[in-house]
């Protein structure tokens, strides 16, 4: 299957041909929704045979589309296209083991998000447009294979989402917009000038990632790895988020509409994960071994830190906005394990934990949605016995809450816990702190629905109005419990894809 | 039971634990017949009317409690658990193989079986005395202990209490304070930066006056500038300055 077939484009192209057609629609808005739920559709169902035809064993040789990566990671599918040839810029694309579960998660998440939007009343046009448009930014971030082409998708996804908060956001909007986009910019603008120096030091003439990897083994100076490195991992580490640059992440959750924070959670924060593990620590390993305390104390301080903080909040959203803090300082803590011990758990959990969390937190925060929706509301303190209203959505907030704070059987649970069984193979009884987590992240989930869902009905709202999930917000989150189950009780099935890349990388960190 | 009682010997530990398990016995039955007692007999101390439980719930209550009844007796049965065991406990020594019914002859053998049999019967005598036969005056329960120690009992041994405070007031007196320092501190740093980022643009902009002999000045000087730049200061650099030598 795929054989000489340029997939991954097709894959891209079909949003971006949403989106345009979506913009173009004129007068006729109410097609708006049909038209992106449409070829988000289509892009959905071909990455899912993308995966089918992925060839994980005995030898990717065979794979439709194989490139040996000569040190660096071995892509299917791979394209290649001279693109500046004066500028030696190609747009090359290409899927490994690291990038399809999250290329997978990214059309999902995005049919998902329109699906739940369905009664955008606002300006259909340009909101199920912009959704589009940041679907092929986040797809081309996963699959850019050159540094040129990364950094542009990479820019590509701000624009839609500085817009949807903007323009779709609560009461203050505008500050939650501006602080979005002027912090991650400042990040990205690290990460551009981390790219340059690499493309000048390295001397290969290319912006290849691959070959300014292979380059680089030999052209970058111990101090000059050092130097990036910090560089990118403060500019992918504000994306992560990780603290103390988190602080734009609660304020661009709480003001922006539902299927923005679904993307937003659910995608944007898995860029940085990704953009650590693709480029900073396979690129630059000897800066990664360097720094590799810095990586394990910020990502614990993230995880405890985050965890303590949605113990205070009393804005439901908010609490979960919070929890990805917590939560992606688990991807972090993954791979500061990985680089330290040259072994694959840390990283290969990581990396499953992205992908865990992608599926939980956009649950989360579809719930969070139907709350407000329904009860107008989301302050805990006017909340209460919300489950005598909506007993269906109860039951999903609750299966949500018990995936995100680590049930065993579902999706976080077999991540977390591989994060917590590398880490004690790295530094033993220091597992003490991030274990702590367990208990808070326990307690702040429970509280909340305690106090939200349970008890009493409230008074403080008029409940007179309060309906169950509509179609349209209860299929999304039906399909994505049903996938949290899954690939809780059956990990294996994303593992077989991770593993083997990860292997790659445990090589380059093995001789870095 | 026998075993701790055994173990005791080689450490104390063993035998307090012991003591412990026999002190159990007695209040167990002592407080399993005053639940009977007040649940089955004597007069009904409420208005609702009691009847038999539907089929659904009393046949399976009969196969547990006909299970409850003979499972005991798998003691007298070749070498009673000890066959499933060994395969669980593989690798453990659980003593040699015995002959049949050689466990309960040990058990029945034992004096000590007999102590915790009878605190047991004890127990059940005093909870028939207590609570079945007439006459006793229980108000003399709820007179308790004075001072301290009823009031720790009244509480639970401050457990919960424990629990509350800790959980609450001191996990949750944490995060807020975090949440404080979040918003204040962290937060308040990022948006200084925004703040300083504001006003510098806000002073350097009165810099644009629409003096056109003033900007030309200033171009002069930038030229000159950057001439020093590229005439001093790269090949100092490329000579081996101070970072990354060989960046220009």
């Amino acid at each position: 299957m795929f054989e000489g077939v340029p997939v991954i484009s097709i894959v891209i192209l079909l949003p971006l041909i949403g989106a345009i057609v979506t913009f173009l629609l004129g007068k006729r808005e109410s097609y708006a929704k049909w038209v992106a739920t449409g070829f988000s559709a289509a892009a959905l169902v071909l990455s899912a045979l993308i995966a089918l035809a992925f060839v994980i064993d005995p030898a990717p040789a065979t794979a439709p589309g194989y490139h040996a990566g000569n040190g660096f990671f071995d892509y299917q599918f791979y394209e290649s296209h001279t693109w500046i040839e004066s500028l030696h810029i190609s747009y090359i694309v290409g899927l490994d083991g690291i990038s399809l579960p999250l290329f997978f998660l990214t059309t999902l998440l995005s049919f998902l998000a329109i699906v739940f939007s369905w009664d955008t009343k606002l300006r259909p046009k340009e909101y199920f447009g912009l959704m589009q448009v940041l679907e092929v930014g986040v797809l081309g971030v996963f699959v850019a294979q050159d540094y040129f082409v990364f950094y542009v998708f990479w820019e590509v996804v701000l624009i839609p989402m500085y817009f949807m908060i903007g323009v779709w956001g609560g009461p203050n909007k505008e500050y939650a917009a501006i602080k979005f986009f002027i912090y991650t910019h400042i990040a990205s603008l690290a990460i551009l000038v981390s790219i340059m120096a690499m493309y000048f030091q390295a001397g290969a003439d290319s912006f290849s990632m691959e070959d300014i990897a292979v380059a680089g083994s030999t052209q970058f100076t111990r101090t000059f790895q050092i130097a990036i490195f910090a560089a990118m991992f403060f500019g992918f580490g504000v994306k992560l988020p990780m603290v103390p640059f988190h602080t734009w992440l609660p304020d661009a959750h709480v003001e922006a509409p539902t299927a923005g924070s679904v993307l937003l959670a659910g995608l944007l924060l898995k860029m940085g994960g990704y953009g650590i593990i693709r480029v900073a620590i396979t690129t630059l390993p000897t800066g990664a071994h360097e720094l590799v305390y810095v990586m394990a104390v910020i990502a614990i301080v993230s995880i405890l830190y985050g965890a303590l903080l949605c113990l205070a909040q009393k804005d439901l959203k908010k609490m979960v906005a919070y929890s990805s803090i917590s939560h992606m300082g688990f991807v972090l803590l993954g791979f500061a394990v990985g680089v330290e011990t040259h072994s694959s758990l840390g990283i290969v959990a990581g990396v499953f934990q992205m992908f865990a969390h992608g599926l939980v937190t956009a649950v989360l925060f579809m719930m969070c949605g139907v709350v407000q929706h329904k009860a107008g509301t989301r302050m805990i303190p006017s909340l209460g016995g919300l489950s005598k209203k909506m007993p269906i959505a109860a039951t999903m907030m609750t299966i949500g809450f018990l995936a995100s704070l680590g049930l065993p059987g579902l999706v976080s649970f077999a991540a977390e816990f591989m994060v917590f069984a590398s880490m004690f193979d790295a530094w033993s009884t220091w597992l003490f702190l991030p274990i702590l987590s367990v208990a808070i992240t326990a307690g702040y989930y429970l509280w909340a629905l305690q106090r939200s869902m349970f008890g009493p009905l409230t008074e403080k709202i008029d409940t007179s109005h309060v309906h169950d999930v509509s179609w349209y917000e209860g299929a999304p989150v039906g399909t994505l419990i049903a996938l949290i189950a899954l690939f809780g009780v059956f990990p294996y099935l994303i593992f077989q894809f991770i593993n083997p890349a990860v292997e790659i990388v445990t090589r380059i960190l093995g001789g870095g | 039971m026998s075993a701790v009682y055994h173990a005791g010997s080689f450490d104390f530990t063993f035998f307090i634990l012991w003591a412990f398990g026999v002190a159990t016995a007695f209040l167990t039955a002592f407080y399993m017949f005053r639940m009977w007692f007040m649940t089955f007999s004597g007069t009904p101390r409420s208005e609702y009317h009691a009847h038999e439980s539907p089929r659904i719930m009393t046949v399976p209550l009969m196969i547990l409690s006909g299970f409850a009844i003979v499972s005991g007796f798998v003691l007298f049965l070749g070498e009673g658990f000890k066959q499933f065991l060994s395969t669980s406990l593989a690798g453990i020594s659980i003593g040699t193989a015995g002959e049949p019914g050689e466990i309960a002859s040990e058990i029945f053998s034992d004096p000590l079986t007999y102590l915790s049999l009878g605190l047991a019967v004890a127990g059940i005598l005093i909870a028939y005395r207590i609570y079945y036969m007439a006459g006793f005056d229980r108000a003399v329960f709820a007179r308790g202990v004075p001072g301290k120690f009823q009031k720790a009992l009244e509480n639970r041994w401050y457990i919960s209490k424990f629990y509350d405070d800790f959980a609450y007031k001191l996990w949750y007196g944490f995060s807020v304070v975090a949440d404080l320092f979040d918003r204040y501190v962290i937060d308040g740093i990022v948006n200084g930066f925004a703040y300083l980022g504001a006003q510098s643009g806000n002073v350097i902009r009165r810099g644009q006056s629409g003096d056109v002999r003033r900007y030309t000045s200033l171009v002069i000087l930038g030229i000159v500038l950057l001439i020093m730049f590229v005439v001093y200061i790269i090949p100092w650099i490329n000579k081996g300055g101070p970072w990354f030598p060989g960046w220009f």
